[in-house]
């Protein structure tokens, strides 16, 4: 028992539990396999792009500009399509976009040691403007059938996108806890200068962490354009990089790096999906939506935080 | 050079070079338009810029301490309903505005005590205040937009004092009296402590959670108070306003020079960063640039203005 | 060192900065000889034409009709707005070009109520003011320019969708925004026209995507997993009835819903929802061309700036004729079917 409840995320666990067992309680259509598979569906796009938001804040970074990019690399895409180019051809053009997008953030970050959040608010303003100036202000739209398949096809009875998910997930699970790169991320968040001294290269590690996050946002922005069908390049994944973030902190990571896990975010990223999915299902009054999100999220860290004091207590001393 | 002086030359030297920038900004426009330069241009970026300038100087002081303050927006819009909706009630005008101030203290508060009192991480705890707070806002009037104030409470956003725009006048003397505060009192050392050595200040016996608090329920004061500016400057209080301002104020805040790490900044230069963005926004609109090169631009700049003179700090932390 | 980075980079800036200037002039006045102001083109009129917001392809094709009408009326338009529907810095940049001393501006107000002082200004300074798409009622604005009024609209998608169910059923609203009033208006519209013509039709309720795709993607889709009886869908701004379309058409595929079970009409770009409705996911589809809109705006604006009369049946040149009632001037609406929607350019 006492080994369950020092498991870093057992807290988020229980309280997604809890707020599962809430909704089920309140509408009969919310526990059922159907909404399950709709709610991950739903969040296909989040889970992908919270794999590499999870790195950048092990790092001690954030990334603001991951909604940019997103449009950016989504409105590419849509213009290759309507250019005629074959869907498969056009998709892994999008993921470089994505990698070069994420190239750009970490040539400034890394080598330039620009902070960060500067570097991606600057970039977030650039992305999206290009992202928009290519589109000519229209919609991304009437994609070919053949490019469907990236949002809604199957493979193996299983959903496409699902499965690109969940494999990119395992294959990061697996990265950042069993092999050096991992190890290295989580050393230069604990501790930069230690990890300097212990002759980790902090620039090469913080690049190939923004080129995996661009890469990992690129092919999010391949389904999301599928899927939804329609991009709108001034407004695609606008809230998207503070909805991740916040995925990935009530997931247990910690904004100043070094703490946190892909599998936590995985569960904040489903939180957030619940609780959107949920309020609406309940029927709950449109104008609570949002207010309710909010409270839920700050709930949420507020739980976070108190294991996390209780986990340090032992550690640092009482600063408050 | 060695790294040591220009360490020391590093802040006067900062402050010269956004001062340049404006410069450059301002007579670049001034060749560009001939609208730019003129006293009723002018006067209208001061009228425009009082919002985000309000926000701007506790922001500059977070951001100093090593946190920040993403909820801004929502309490400018939660605290401008508020009034709304008291004035609706028949409560008088500026018992309404009282509504109003109450109303941001009591978000600050929140987030004080939550990021301050518990510790928690400043981020997400004001990223989940924005989303709560937007979504009471249309709880509170289904979105539906609040209007019909008297007169007299135009005087705030709409009127001229010899030519100069009230609200930049009350801007002016606010920032010059944050300015005396952040030069002059212990509580600016404790603010620019805590962004340097959080430990080291609370182990010389200095309460870090109350210079926190404050400096979160300032934060709430103020977006309240740009909340009552921009409801008398529009003659209404609207669920979206405030949207997104966060993202201005930081900008004005880093292009000014405050490090982001915390630590280091000054409201003189959050000034001067609040102008380089307006008179920038300012000029492209009237040469007729669409907003979507002005954001690459903005982007453009703040890597280039910001970037640059952090070059050897990236690392610091 | 430091100095000389940075002048190299300041340089960069500035012809960075004049080379969208000029891109930007060159698309704003494609009639203008160039850059030169007011010598060339004599006493060129110039008129501020302000969308709600910037990137929408509603408002991308209203920017072709306010070009068109420019160069056709030999006179300058510039069309520009902030990238979000935002009040605040949609009057700021009115402010910035009143300073411009334009002659006229055509604006689509986010806030009715909070464009009053600004336009009160701009009739000090002898401004025309008109307003398009969305009104401003008791403001200093002299003409509303409109596809028909917001109640007209909102009772034919009531209607369309009411005709199609054959007048019994669950329908659901998707808005893009609660707080707007265009939509308010609309939607209310639409509301008493069901409780008046079509007591058996519910109202269930009304979900709102604040302009983003995907969220209006994932509310269709709690929609129809909410209600597995819906029969209708309205959507009230352009991006709302292609993702419902979308979700409908995803959930026929799977073989979770039957076609046509749920009818979906609303506010589209036709060129938006053109595949959808060739597969029969929309029957009907109501729309106006926002390039004539656009059009009629600039040509209302230039009429007035010259002392004419707008009168009711005025031809206007590649728009027709307009129904002139009061101060509104209406250019009435299209229905979008199978038969006509390869004959749309917008």
């Amino acid at each position: 028992m006492k080994r369950i409840a020092n498991i870093h995320e057992a807290p988020i666990v229980l309280f997604t539990l809890i707020v599962i067992a809430l909704f089920s309680s309140l509408s009969p259509d919310f526990f059922q396999f159907d909404n399950a598979r709709l709610i991950l569906d739903q969040n296909i796009s989040s889970f992908i792009v919270a794999i590499g938001m999870t790195m950048v804040i092990l790092l001690g970074g954030m990334d603001l500009s991951v909604g940019s990019v997103l449009a950016l690399t989504a409105t590419s895409v849509g213009v290759f399509l309507n250019h005629g180019v074959h869907p498969w051809i056009a998709a892994l053009l999008g993921v470089c976009i994505g990698v070069l997008c994420g190239a750009v953030n970490g040539y400034f970050i890394a080598m330039r040691k620009i902070p960060d959040i500067i570097v991606t608010l600057a970039t977030m303003y650039i992305f999206r403007g290009i992202a928009v100036g290519i589109s000519g202000g229209t919609w991304m739209t009437n994609f070919p059938e053949g490019f469907r398949y990236f949002g809604q096809g199957k493979l193996l009875g299983m959903s496409f996108p699902l499965l690109v998910a969940i494999v990119l997930i395992a294959v990061f699970i697996y990265l950042m806890r069993f092999t050096r790169g991992g190890r290295r991320i989580y050393a230069i968040g604990g501790n930069g200068s230690a990890a300097k001294l212990a002759g980790i290269s902090v620039v090469r590690t913080k690049f190939t962490v923004y080129v995996w996050t661009g890469m990992l946002v690129g092919i999010a922005a391949v389904i999301f354009a599928s899927k939804v069908g329609s991009v709108q390049a001034s407004t695609a994944g606008s809230s998207l990089s503070f909805e991740v973030m916040a995925a990935v902190l009530i997931g247990g990571g910690s904004i100043f790096g070094g703490v946190g896990t892909v599998a936590g975010t995985m569960i904040g990223v489903l939180f957030m999906g619940i609780v959107k999915n949920g309020l609406i299902i309940s029927k709950i009054s449109p104008f609570w939506v949002d207010a309710t999100t909010g409270f839920l999220i700050i709930l949420a860290i507020v739980i976070n935080t108190l294991q996390r004091v209780r986990q340090n207590k032992s550690k640092e001393g009482d600063l408050v | 050079m060695s790294m040591r002086t220009i360490g020391l030359s590093f802040k006067q030297n900062k402050l010269l070079v956004q001062l340049l920038l404006l410069l450059f900004i301002l007579v670049l426009f001034s060749i560009l338009s001939p609208y730019f330069l003129s006293v009723t241009n002018f006067m209208n970026v001061f009228n425009q810029m009082v919002e985000v300038g309000l926000i701007a100087i506790p922001m500059t002081m977070i951001v100093i301490s090593g946190a920040m303050d993403l909820s801004v927006g929502s309490i400018l819009g939660f605290s401008a309903v508020c009034m709304g909706i008291a004035f609706e009630h028949g409560l008088n005008i500026w018992a309404s505005v009282l509504v109003a101030l109450l109303a941001g203290l009591l978000c600050g508060a929140v987030n004080g005590y939550l990021i301050a009192r518990h510790r928690m991480q400043a981020i997400v705890v004001t990223i989940g205040m924005l989303v709560m707070l937007r979504g009471l806002v249309y709880v509170l009037n289904q979105g539906r937009p609040i209007s019909g104030y008297p007169d007299s409470f135009y005087f705030l956003g709409q009127q001229y004092i010899a030519g100069v725009p009230f609200n930049a006048i009350f801007l002016a003397a606010v920032f010059l009296l944050a300015h005396f505060v952040m030069k002059r009192t212990r509580f600016s050392t404790y603010v620019y402590g805590i962004g340097n050595n959080e430990e080291a200040v609370h182990y010389s016996g200095i309460s870090v959670v109350r210079t926190r608090f404050i400096l979160f329920l300032l934060s709430g004061l103020f977006s309240a108070m740009a909340g009552v500016f921009l409801v008398s400057r529009l003659a209404s209080a609207e669920a979206t306003s405030g949207t997104n301002i966060e993202l201005d104020v930081l900008t004005a805040t880093l292009i000014g020079g405050t490090h982001i790490f915390g630590g280091r900044g000054s409201l003189s230069g959050t000034f001067i960063g609040l102008l380089i963005i307006v008179f920038l926004r300012n000029g492209l609109n009237l040469l007729g640039v669409s907003v979507l090169y002005q954001a690459v631009i903005l982007g453009a700049l703040l890597l280039i203005a910001v970037g640059n003179k952090q070059f050897n700090r990236g690392l610091s932390r | 060192m430091r100095k000389v980075a940075w002048t190299v980079l300041t340089g960069v800036m500035a012809l960075s900065l004049a080379a969208c200037g000029s891109t930007s002039k060159n698309n704003a006045a494609p009639a203008g000889s160039g850059s030169s102001d007011a010598s060339s083109s004599g006493a060129a009129r110039t008129y501020f034409i302000n969308p709600k917001s910037i990137g929408p392809a509603y408002w991308a094709a209203a920017q072709k009709g306010a070009e068109q009408a420019a160069s056709d009326l030999n006179v300058k338009v510039v069309y520009n707005a902030p990238t979000e529907a935002d009040s605040s810095k949609q009057i700021n940049m009115i402010q910035d070009m009143l300073t411009r001393k334009v002659d006229g501006i055509g604006v689509s107000p986010n806030d009715a109520k909070a464009v009053g002082p600004i336009f009160k200004k701009a009739a000090g300074q002898n401004v025309q003011i008109v307003t398009w798409d969305s009104d401003a009622p008791d403001t200093d604005r002299q003409y509303y320019v409109a596809p028909d009024t917001d109640k007209a609209v909102g009772e034919l998608l009531a209607k369309t969708i009411g005709d199609e169910i054959g007048g019994k059923g669950k329908v659901a609203f998707m808005v893009a925004g609660l707080g707007s009033e265009n939509q308010i208006a609309k939607s209310d519209a639409a509301k008493a026209y069901f409780a008046a013509n079509y007591p058996d039709v519910q109202v269930v309720t009304t979900v709102a995507s604040d302009d983003d795709q995907q969220k209006a993607y994932a509310n269709a889709q709690n929609l129809i997993k909410t209600y597995p009886d819906l029969r209708g869908i309205i959507g009230f701004a352009g991006g709302e009835p292609p993702a419902a379309a979308e979700v409908v058409e995803q959930a026929v595929k799977a073989g979770t819903m039957k076609q046509g079970q749920i009818a979906i009409t609303g506010i589209a770009v036709p060129s938006v929802v053109k595949n959808y409705i060739k597969d029969g996911t929309i029957n009907t589809d109501i729309i106006w061309d926002p390039g004539k809109l656009a059009y009629t705006t600039v040509y209302v604006l230039d009429q007035l700036a010259q002392g004419k009369e707008i009168a009711d049946g005025m031809d206007i040149p590649t728009v027709g004729k307009v129904k002139v009632d009061g101060q509104n001037v209406f250019i009435g609406t299209l229905q979008v079917t199978k038969d006509n929607v390869d004959s749309f350019d917008f």
